[in-house]
Order: structure tokens, then sequence, then C-alpha cells
């Protein structure tokens, strides 16, 4: 489906409370359509809460390898819902967030995906981290009608569910994250590559793409290795990698492996010898770890918490003022916080917090985010740019490449 | 004597006046009990999702009796034949390997779990292998389990699992009822108290009584001239029966499987639902499931800390001072009215 | 694949045989002494590498503080905790399972709780490797293997030399008889549950430098050391190795050659064959013997 005409680039004001005219507008539009809302509620299900209220339910890891992701997703998702009921609400609706733990498992994921739709009267899906929880929770909200916003980055069109309708997808995919990284990757570090991720549907996939890259760059894959996931055990697969010396340990590692292997790798003194890229190495897992073992990691991404932007320096500061300065956030918390805004941008002019209004006016938005421009572009998937970013003394992000927005080619026929 | 008084029988059970008929008490709670389920869709609408799981969790656990309250087998690994149903019937669907009514996937998913666990229940028994060996050896069947059903992906989808199993039909030659949430509800209590009758009625019988008489004393049993081994290797094989009937209806409500439901957190929940409910009273195991989901579904908000905490707590409360689970509370109780009654009865006469 | 490659797994192979070792000679001299298999081993595991976390990145004090500590602490919850629930389990000991493993699920749940869920790091106290000529090795790992042997050995010297010993291996033998002869059965049963306890705790405490600290830390060691302590006699150091090193060496070995979730398996899928296979085994090795 191409970009609505009509959906123009909305004024980035929703990201602050402070705007002018933009705000008053949404506030007598909140005012004149009260009464509408009030009896609408009951009748259209636009907002379908049996309060009248709109609920976001987050579908979120809390427990596990991926629990401190998990809560910076909840954290950051509060925050945006607190500004768009500060806004006006969505369409005029008020927003309420209520949670769930999918503890990093497609099992209980579905099973909670089908508690909050059916129980807590969820009106859209927000979450998941991974991708296999992701695969499975799709068929559900598509029988159920529920839209899942998913603001986690992914393996793109390889998705098994990338053509789902009611998947709105925001996290950056291979075409924007792999294939202008590589380049870069391969002229700074070297040429030669050691895959390692865990195992499951992301890393496989991931992987697959990387090789493609690495190859038609002139690079060479010297092997593809699989740790079982969450485990800490890396002690033969690091001797099979000091064998083959790579230039660049490419890990697509996730949860508790990834501080595990970078304790490993450092207790081995193996870090001089090769470049750690891990894309799954955001700031939460990488929490806890030495200076030692964690700076000069380099990840792509397309949001990290050192931005220099305007709107991420008001999200930063409302989050360190809530949770502390020395506050974990990441790249998949900050998108959460994206998406819930991206979301607020497209049901401006709405005429109710409906899923058949959230399917037609979600396509098409752009907005400044925090990580920049962004905008949804067609298959659901949404268009971005992608940073490299490297660990420094202080075991924070910090650019040093930005690569051109991409966006993969057109694949489903029917969104 | 008043119209809907309690009374006891010469054989010490309770009896309440129903219809002008003496109804036993247990009765009369069970299809009270019935009553409250069946009005659960209209009037607690949101639970109507989580009790459907519970009843089928219900069938499991009924299965997990017969084979531990009844025969006094301890198995630690019954998750392994939920999710072998579980496979087969998500398989059957995905991958259409049945033509006719959906089913005949379900009878399918029943009966490839009672094979596999009666070769196994076999292979072991005759053996004479220890009980606490077999407990373990099951335990690590299901780690086995779960960790190949991981690595096998081309076969099990690995640890992605399989998505997309359809809704249950219901009917053949073409003329059918999808089932929707509501609908599968009560296809799933139907299922539930039909187990329970099998169950009853099986161990009502001679087989039954052998059974019990195995669990109490197995040497003794044997002098008596039971065939001890083709008893228990049974009794497993309809547990594993029941499992796999469970796991199949398991796979269409969720619509997902993966391996975590062959592993050994499930298996040890079953026996947790049981010991709860009360092992070796089949409505143990229809009160086990029902009461812990619930309660858990219920409480896990509410509770400042975990609700695992909790529920471990409560099992090492169970092992130690209740072991014979809620429903003992029953017998309890029954015997405090039941001297009430007695000194009734006893002043009445006096 | 060269030398270098071969002492490295080699050695990896046998820090993981010993450390399994040691956890699986707790656990067997608690089920050959009182018939209880304690599925609540993998949480004196946690316990142990918890103190460390605790002692170095809480208090401050460093590694070695923790390292002491560890099997002292997981050893007075053992105590407690034959005290407070085993005790009460003697006359049905197959409700053991349940109520140890209701004990597992409740620490791993009051770790999250009163800690949290996420997987610590313990910095290593011996960083750096040692070149043995063939291959560099970690030298921590190294230390690993030195103090693991040193332990099995000394307990070996406990229970043959020393009266806690002597006391220990008496009950392990027959335990009426040595109740005639004045042992306490209760006070020796109490001291072998902290003792396996202990030797759990030490194990969990050693292994925290090179793995995450998590609330289910020792899981995959409950599993294993079951599997030790079924395929052969853990009762005594010696009489561990066997099974140790077949699981711990297995699987070590495999992930190296095959993908390391496939090793897993086929060790577990293996060591049940074995379980399986061995009555009809030994029987026809007895008739055969008969026969000859």
């Amino acid at each position: 489906m191409d970009s609505n005409p009509d959906r123009e680039s909305k004024p980035s004001d929703s990201t602050s409370a402070d705007a002018g005219i933009g705000t008053t507008r949404r506030r007598m539009l909140k005012g004149l359509s009260a009464a509408g809302v009030v009896g609408a509620a009951g009748c259209t299900g636009g907002g379908g809460g049996s309060s009248g209220e709109f609920v976001v339910g987050a579908n979120v890891p809390l427990s596990g390898g991926n629990s401190l992701i998990g809560d910076t997703m909840v954290n950051s998702a509060q925050i945006a819902v607190d500004e768009i009921n500060d806004n006006g609400g969505l369409a005029g609706t008020d927003v309420s967030l209520t949670s769930e733990d999918n503890e990093s498992d497609p099992q209980t994921g579905v099973e909670r995906t089908n508690q909050l739709i059916n129980q807590s009267n969820a009106d859209m899906i927000l979450g998941p981290v991974s991708s296999a929880v992701r695969n499975s929770m799709s068929p559900i909200c598509e029988s159920n009608e529920t839209p899942l916003l998913y603001p986690t980055s992914y393996e793109g069109v390889a998705a098994p569910d990338y053509c789902n309708p009611y998947l709105f997808k925001t996290g950056w995919v291979p075409p924007q994250q792999v294939t202008p990284a590589i380049p870069f990757l391969m002229e700074e570090y070297g040429s030669e590559f050691y895959l390692l991720g865990s195992d499951y549907l992301w890393p496989q996939e991931m992987n697959a793409a990387i090789t493609d890259a690495v190859e038609s760059n002139g690079g060479s894959v010297l092997n593809e290795e699989y740790a079982q996931l969450g485990t800490t055990d890396f002690s033969s697969i690091l001797v099979d990698i000091d064998n083959k010396d790579p230039d660049i340990l490419l890990m697509t590692l996730v949860g508790a492996s990834v501080p595990a292997i970078q304790k490993q790798l450092t207790n081995r003194e193996m870090r001089g010898n090769l470049t750690e890229v891990g894309f799954g190495h955001s700031e939460p897992s990488l929490e806890g770890l030495s200076q030692d073992s964690a700076e000069g990691i380099v990840n792509i991404t397309g949001y990290h918490t050192n931005m220099e932007n305007e709107a991420n320096q008001a999200f930063i500061e409302e989050y360190e003022s809530r949770h502390g300065e020395d506050a974990v956030l990441g790249g998949i918390g900050g998108w959460t916080y994206t998406t819930m805004k991206l979301l607020e941008t497209a049901m401006t002019d709405a005429d109710d917090a409906s899923t058949a209004a959230i399917r037609e006016n979600l396509p098409g938005t752009s907005m400044d985010s925090i990580g920049g421009p962004i905008t949804m572009s067609h298959d659901h998937q949404l268009e971005l740019s992608c940073v490299a970013a490297e660990v420094n003394a202080d075991l924070e992000f910090e650019t040093i490449e930005s690569f051109d927005s991409a966006m993969p080619s057109e694949q489903c026929s029917e969104i | 004597m008043s119209p809907a008084s309690v009374e006891r029988r010469n054989d010490g059970t309770l009896t309440v006046s129903l219809l002008g008929q003496g109804v036993s008490l247990p009765v009369v709670l069970k299809l009270a009990g019935l009553a409250a389920l069946l009005a659960v869709p209209t009037m607690m609408g949101q639970y109507t999702y989580v009790l459907t799981t519970a009843l089928i969790y219900v069938v499991f656990a009924i299965g997990m009796d017969f084979v531990w309250g009844y025969a006094g087998v301890m198995t630690f690994g019954q998750g392994v034949f939920f999710g072998l149903g579980a496979y087969v019937a998500g398989k059957a669907f995905t991958e259409n390997w049945l033509p006719g009514p959906d089913l005949l996937v379900i009878a399918l998913a029943t009966l490839v779990p009672t094979v596999v666990g009666l070769a196994l229940a076999g292979a072991l028994f005759y053996q004479r292998m220890d009980p606490l060996h077999f407990a373990v050896l099951t335990l690590v069947l299901a780690a086995v389990a779960e960790q190949a059903a991981t690595s096998m992906t081309s076969i099990t989808g690995g640890s992605n699992g399989i998505v997309g199993i359809q809704d249950l039909t219901v009917g053949a030659g073409g003329v059918g009822v999808e089932l929707g949430s509501t609908q599968y509800y009560y296809f799933a209590l139907a299922v539930a108290v039909l187990a329970y009758l099998a169950a009853w009625l099986m161990l009502n019988s001679r087989f039954g009584t052998a059974l019990v008489s195995i669990r109490e004393n197995e040497r003794k049993s044997r002098s008596l001239g039971y065939n001890v081994e083709l008893y228990k290797t049974l009794a497993f094989g309809i547990a594993c029966g029941f499992a796999g009937l469970a796991g199949g209806l398991y796979a269409t409500h969720v619509g997902f499987i993966s391996p975590v439901i062959l592993g050994f957190a499930l298996s040890t929940e079953v026996v947790i639902w049981v010991l709860i409910g009360g092992k070796g009273t089949l409505t143990g195991a229809f009160i086990g499931p029902v009461l812990i989901v619930l309660l858990e579904r219920q409480l896990s908000d509410a509770l400042l800390f975990s609700w695992r905490l909790a529920l471990a707590a409560v099992l090492i409360g169970m092992v130690l001072v209740l072991p014979d689970g809620i429903v003992s509370l029953y017998g309890r109780i029954g015997d405090a009215v039941q001297s009430r009654l007695g000194d009734e009865a006893g002043a009445a006469e006096s | 694949m060269d030398w270098a490659t071969i002492a490295s797994v080699g050695l990896n192979a046998v820090s993981s045989i010993l450390i399994l070792a040691i956890v699986a000679l707790g656990m067997g001299i608690i089920l050959g002494m009182m018939g209880v298999i304690n599925l609540a081993h993998g949480s004196m595991l946690a316990i142990g590498a918890y103190t460390v976390w605790f002692f170095q990145a809480e208090v401050g004090l460093g590694y070695w503080a923790g390292f002491v500590l560890a099997p002292v602490v997981a050893g007075l919850f053992g105590v407690a905790l034959e005290v407070l629930i085993i005790r009460h389990l003697y006359d049905r000991l197959i409700d053991t399972l349940l109520a140890t493993w209701g004990v597992s699920i409740a620490v791993t749940e009051l770790i999250k709780l009163l800690i949290d869920d996420s997987a610590k790091s313990v910095t290593n106290p011996i960083p750096g490797n040692v070149d043995l000529g063939v291959t560099t090795y970690p030298s921590y790992r190294l230390f690993v293997i030195g103090f693991s042997i040193l332990l099995l050995v000394a307990v070996y010297g406990a229970f043959e030399y020393t009266n806690f010993g002597i006391r220990l291996r008496a009950v392990l033998q027959d335990d009426e008889s040595a109740s005639l002869l004045g042992i306490n059965r209760g006070r020796t049963y109490r001291m072998a549950f902290g003792f396996g306890s202990a030797l759990a705790g030490l194990a969990g405490a050693t292994i925290t430098p090179f793995v995450a600290v998590e609330p289910a830390f020792g899981t995959n060691y409950l599993i294993q050391s079951f599997l030790t302590i079924i395929l052969g006699t853990a009762t005594t150091p010696v009489g561990v190795l066997p099974g140790a090193a077949f699981i711990a060496g297995l699987s070590n070995v495999g992930s190296f050659v095959i993908q390391p979730v496939v090793a897993q398996t086929a060790t577990l899928a293996l060591v049940m064959a074995v379980i399986i296979a061995r009555p009809p085994i030994k029987r026809a090795i007895t008739r055969w013997r008969e026969t000859a």
C-alpha cells in the first residue's frame, strides 16, 4: 500500500508537551469530541476498553534473560502513554497501559497475548522482544483482529509473519542494519567474519542475510555457530574462534549469553585479536560488565541513548527523572517509546481509536523521532536509518558512522 | 426430619434430601461445581479463556491421578506425553495428515502417546526398576524430550515451535461447528466431565481395585496372583492417553506449541495440581488445576511477591501437613459434621 | 585438529568433569545415606554462587571472602533443610522428591525477589593465561582443576581418617548396626546433609568467574548429577569419577564436534539408554558367568 498523500509529516511537538498550536488544537478536539467519545465508546468499540479507555497491552519479557530490556520497554511505554494522555489521548480516547510477562518464551507469550486480549480487553499489543515470541503471537493477534506493534529490530522479510496484516513493525531490518554496515565494518576492521548466534529464529535469519552481504562485498564467513538460547558456557566455542582467528566476531547472541561471552573473551585475552560486533549487545545486555570486557564493542542500531537531537534529550531527561541518572535504557526501550509516539502522530486526525482506524492511519505516517526521521512505509515496515556505535570508556554508545535510510522491497500483496 | 437436612447413612456417607431423594453430599457438591462452571461464560465472561485452559489441564490431571493417586506410580514426566499429543495434533493439522473430521486427529493425538507410554512403561516395569529410579528417569526423559524437540528443527520447528494451528471443528462428513472461544469452553468442559466419568468407571471395576491393592502393597498383590507389571503398565498407558488427549486439545485451543510443553516444568506442575487437589480422589484432579489456574490469574498481579514462591510454599506445606490434598479436608469436615449429628441424635434419643 | 585445540578442549573437559564430580558426590552422599534424592541440590550451587557475588560486588571484600563462605552458607542451608523438612519425611521418602522440588522453586524465587532476575557477573580473581607449551590456557581454569583434585583428595582423606568420615561411612554402609554402635543417626544425617550441600555450594562458587550467576544457576548440574549417581556409585570420591567423566566429558567434547544443543541431547539420550539397558545386561552377564 502506498503512502497516503494526505498524511503529511506531523510536527515534532508530539514529543514535547510544551508545543504551541498543535497541542491547543488537540485539546479543543478533545473538548469537542468528549461527549462523542463517551457516547461512542459503548457502541462502536473505538477504544474498546470497558471504561471507554484504549488499553495498550504490553507483552514483554519481565523475567529471564531479557528482563532488563522488558523493564525499559514498560518504563518507556508509560512515558509515552502519559504524554499521549496529556496531549488529549489517542483520537480523544484516554490511554492506559497494562503489561504481562512473556518470560522470553513463545508458549508463555501466546498465552499472555490471549489473556491480554480476552481478559484485559487490550485494544493493541505492544512488544515483544524475541522474534520467536512475536512469530507465535502474530496469528493470535490476527485471529483476534488486534494490532500488534513490534518495536524490536528483527530479521525483516525473512520473518514468517512479515505480511501479517495486523502486525506493524518499527524495528530495524537487514537492509537498514546489515546492508550498509558490512562494507563499513570490512573497511574498518577486516574481511574475515565468524558468526555466532543464539539458536532461534532471529539469529538464524540474520546470519543468512549477513552471509549474503559479506560474500557479495568480497569478504568471507569462516564459520557460523549457534549456542543454546541463554547458555553461559562458551568454552568450546571460544577455542574454535581462537583457532579460526577472524577479524570480526559478529554476534547475534541475546540474554544472559551476552555478558557471559564478553567475560569469557576477556578471561581468555581474546578481545585484542578481533573486533566484536554484537547486534544483541545493547545497553541492558552489557549492564554490570567491566570496562575491560565491554569497551570497544560495536553495534549497528537505529537508536542508542546518546543520540543527539532535541527529542531524545527531552526523552532521556524524563526517563532519568523517573528512574534515576544511572537508569538502564537501550535501543529497544527507546524504540518502544518511539512506536507509541508514532501511533499518536498517526491517530491525530482519526475519528476514533478503533482497530480499523489504526490500520488505516498508521501506514504513511512520518515524524522526527528520538532516533531521527522515520516513516511507516510499505508492508507495515518502518523506514529509518541506522548508525554504527561503539562502546566508550564510560560504557555508553557513541556514534562512529551514520548510514542512509533504506527499505526492503515491497513483498506483501495483502497489506 | 426437616426437608433439606443433612443425614448420615449407615455406611457413614452424608446425604442431602433433594427433591425427596437422598443424594450423597459429595455428589451434590460436584453438581454444584459443575453448575458454576456451566455459568462461567455468561456470568464471568473474561475468565472463559483461562478456564478453558484449566479444563484441558483437568483432563491431563485425571490421567496423572489415575497412575499416581490410584496405581501409586510416581512419574515426573507426563509432560512428555502431553507434548507428544500436542505435536501430533499440531503437525497433523498444519500438514493435513488425515482427511475427514478434526476429531480423528484428536483421536490420533490420544493414541500415539498411549502406545509410546505402554512401550516405555512395559520395558521398565518388567525389569522391576526401583520406583525412585523410575521417577527420576521420567524427569530425565522430560528434560531429554524438550532438548530433543528443540534441536530436531526440521521435525518440530525447533524452539520456534509450530504456529497457526487451526480452531477445532466438531462434526463429520462435511457438517460441523467450528469452535469459537465460548463454544470451545463448553467443549472442553464436556471432555473433562467425560474423562472424569471414564476414569471413574475404570476405577470402580476390578481393574481399579487391583490398582489400589498394588499401590498399597505390591508384594502382597503379587502373591495374591495379580500381574503387577501388567496392571502398572496399563495404568501408565491410560495416563498417557489422557495426557495426549489434553495435549491435542491444548494445541487447538492455544494455536501454538513449542518444546517447553514437553519439559519438566509442565510435568511437575501436573504433579502439584493433583497433590494440592488431592491425589487418589479424581475430584482432586478436577479441583487442583481449576483452583490453581484461577488463583494464579487473580493473585499474580495482587501479590507483592511472586506467585511461584507462594505456590512453592504451599507445595512444601502440603507435603508436610496435608499430603492428601484439599479433598481430604472434606473428609475432615465430614467427620466434624458427623460427630455433631451424632451428638444431636444422641440428644434426641435421650 | 591441532594439539593446541585438543589440549584446550581436553582441559575444558577435565575441569567440567571435576566440578560435576564434586556436585554429584554431594548429592550421592545424601542419597546413599538417607535414600533422599534432593532436588534442591541445584539450589545449593546457586547459594554458593550468590554468596561469592554478594561479598565481591555488594560488600566489596573481593572474591576469596565469598569463596570461603560459600560452602558454609550452603552447608547451613542444607542442615536447615534437613531439620525443617526432610526429617519429617523419612517414613515417606518418595514425598521428599516433591518437598525438595518445592524448596528449589522457592529458592529460585527468593533470589529473584531479594536480589533480582538478571545475570550477575563475578570478576575473575586469577586473570590471564598460562603458557603450557602445547597451548595457552586460562590461569583460573587451571586453578579450578588443581583445587578440585585437592578437594576430592581431602574428602577422601576425611572419609578414611577422621571420626566424622568414619561415622559417615558407617551410617552409609549399615545404619542400623551403626546406631547399635552408638552413632547418633539423626546427627549424622544432619551432618551429611550439611556436608553434601557445602560441597555443592563450593562447586557453585568455583565456577562463578566463567558462568553468569543467575537464579536458575544450578538446574543443569542438578540433572547431570542425577545421571552421574545413577550411572555409578556416587558415595565416594573415587566412585563418582567414572559417571562424571562419562557425562561431563561427553557433552564437553560433543559440544566441540557437533552443535552444543545436539551434543547435550545426545548425552542425555545415551545415558537413558544405558540406564534402561543396564539391568538386562547385568543379568545376562551374571547368567553367562554362572554357566561358564
